[in-house]
């Protein structure tokens, strides 16, 4: 190809990459995902599925709390560490360590939001949450999973596993908000989604992604072969 | 391969930050137009590689590409390889942002390393490319365990090893059956690039 084709080529690209950031979402108004289109790109916040990391899915089950851990694809991560952490508190609450089917169990004791690290000992880590009521019952729809590194975001926005955001100031509300839904139907949608990663499929973000180092890749031959080289 | 945020300390990240400000100058500013096509497409390469995983003893393993990149690329393969993590710490959280510039730092170590093993000259083609492949993912495996090390963290070198040997093998592999496609259909694109 005529150097003098690739840049308006791979410069259409970067006009490609912000349709994709921009397209709107696939689900319904009422379900519409913050986090797709620009808002995925801008705002750079966490899909609940990320990859090739682990992803952790915290449900109630009567007092305790289930937590189920995989990698892309529902990979199980067996054997990964999970530290657990009580409300407010600085130190571990105990450990343990996933089965072989990527589960493991804990009965929180004291009200107030819980958090689980998992980590499987080879960079990848993970942080989730759980609220608890008074009575020591875990709360449904409250199960929030995000990275280690994005923690101020849960200051803002609770994520549930199905990738939807609801208001964090109104955490004893979430019961309520979720009491429609059974809990085979929270896991349901939160399976149906968890495969997509939310609302952005990942072919979607593969093309994003392409798009965007495309059109940087133009833009970057496009001023370098201005410059006069050594 | 990629560490995510929160594992490794603050100040290590971004000591090591700087450092890849400092690579990626001197490993760009060299950059002839002519080169950043190739440059653009190792790094699309990189970023799409990632999403070819499978499972390895109770964890997940994907490819990378960096023999290849090394190879291709040499010491320009460092800012294909900032951008391709930058977008997936983005787009799919893979890798933190914190990390960034040390898990730039690591597979670029070995990218770079596949590229010197490559200009050597040392070997048949398939042999050299076999090993550019491999200590390519087992130099960041190895940087890796140390880092772990340093922070108190993982479960010690050897299991790193073995988790990554499997994926060294598989690199190898692929690398030396992409340099002989290569010597096929296009043999200049294999000329080393020049420092």
């Amino acid at each position: 190809m005529k150097t003098s084709a690739l840049f308006p080529v791979l410069a259409l690209s970067a006009a490609t990459a912000l349709l994709l950031t921009a397209r709107p979402s696939p689900a319904s108004s009422a379900e519409r995902d913050p986090h797709d289109g620009i808002g995925l790109f801008l705002t750079a916040s966490p899909s609940p599925a990320p990859l090739h990391g682990i992803s952790v899915r915290l449900t109630p089950e009567g007092r305790a709390v289930v937590g189920t851990c995989t990698y892309e694809g529902g990979i199980a991560a067996a054997g990964a560490q999970v530290t657990i952490f009580a409300p407010g508190a600085e130190a571990p609450h105990h450990s343990a360590t996933t089965d072989p089917a990527g589960l493991f169990a804990f009965v929180p004791g004291a009200p107030g939001e819980w958090r689980v690290v998992v980590d499987d000992g080879l960079g990848h880590r993970r942080e989730a949450r759980i609220q608890v009521d008074g009575d020591g019952m875990p709360m449904m729809g409250a199960a929030v999973a995000e990275t280690a590194g994005e923690a101020h975001e849960a200051e803002d926005h609770v994520h549930d596993d199905a990738g939807h955001t609801h208001d964090a100031a109104e955490p004893t509300h979430a019961p309520a908000e979720e009491g429609e839904h059974t809990h085979e139907a929270a896991a349901d949608v939160a399976q149906e989604h968890d495969h997509g990663s939310g609302g952005s499929s990942r072919p979607w973000q593969l093309a994003t992604g392409l798009s965007l180092i495309f059109g940087l890749t133009g833009f970057a031959y496009g001023f370098r072969a201005r410059r006069p080289t050594a | 391969m990629h560490i995510a945020d929160g594992i490794i300390a603050t100040e290590i990240c971004i000591g090591a930050n700087v450092a890849t400000v400092g690579a990626l100058y001197l490993a760009g500013r060299r950059v002839h137009p002519d080169e950043i096509p190739r440059m653009g497409f190792m790094g699309a390469s990189f970023f799409a590689v990632s999403l070819l995983h499978f499972p390895l003893a109770g964890t997940s393993m994907h490819l990378a590409l960096l023999g290849l990149g090394g190879i291709l690329l040499g010491n320009r393969v460092l800012p294909a390889l900032f951008v391709a993590l930058l977008f997936q710490a983005l787009l799919f959280q893979h890798g933190g942002f914190l990390s960034l510039g040390l898990n730039t730092l690591n597979m670029g170590a070995g990218a770079v390393l596949a590229g010197w093993i490559w200009r050597s000259r040392v070997g048949g083609e398939g042999a050299r490319a076999f090993l550019a492949g491999s200590l390519a993912i087992l130099l960041p495996a190895v940087l890796m365990g140390v880092e772990f090390a340093l922070t108190g963290y993982g479960r010690g070198m050897l299991y790193l090893l073995s988790i990554y040997a499997v994926t060294a093998g598989v690199e190898g592999l692929l690398t030396a059956v992409a340099v002989r496609f290569f010597r096929q259909v296009q043999p200049e694109i294999l000329q080393p690039l020049p420092l």
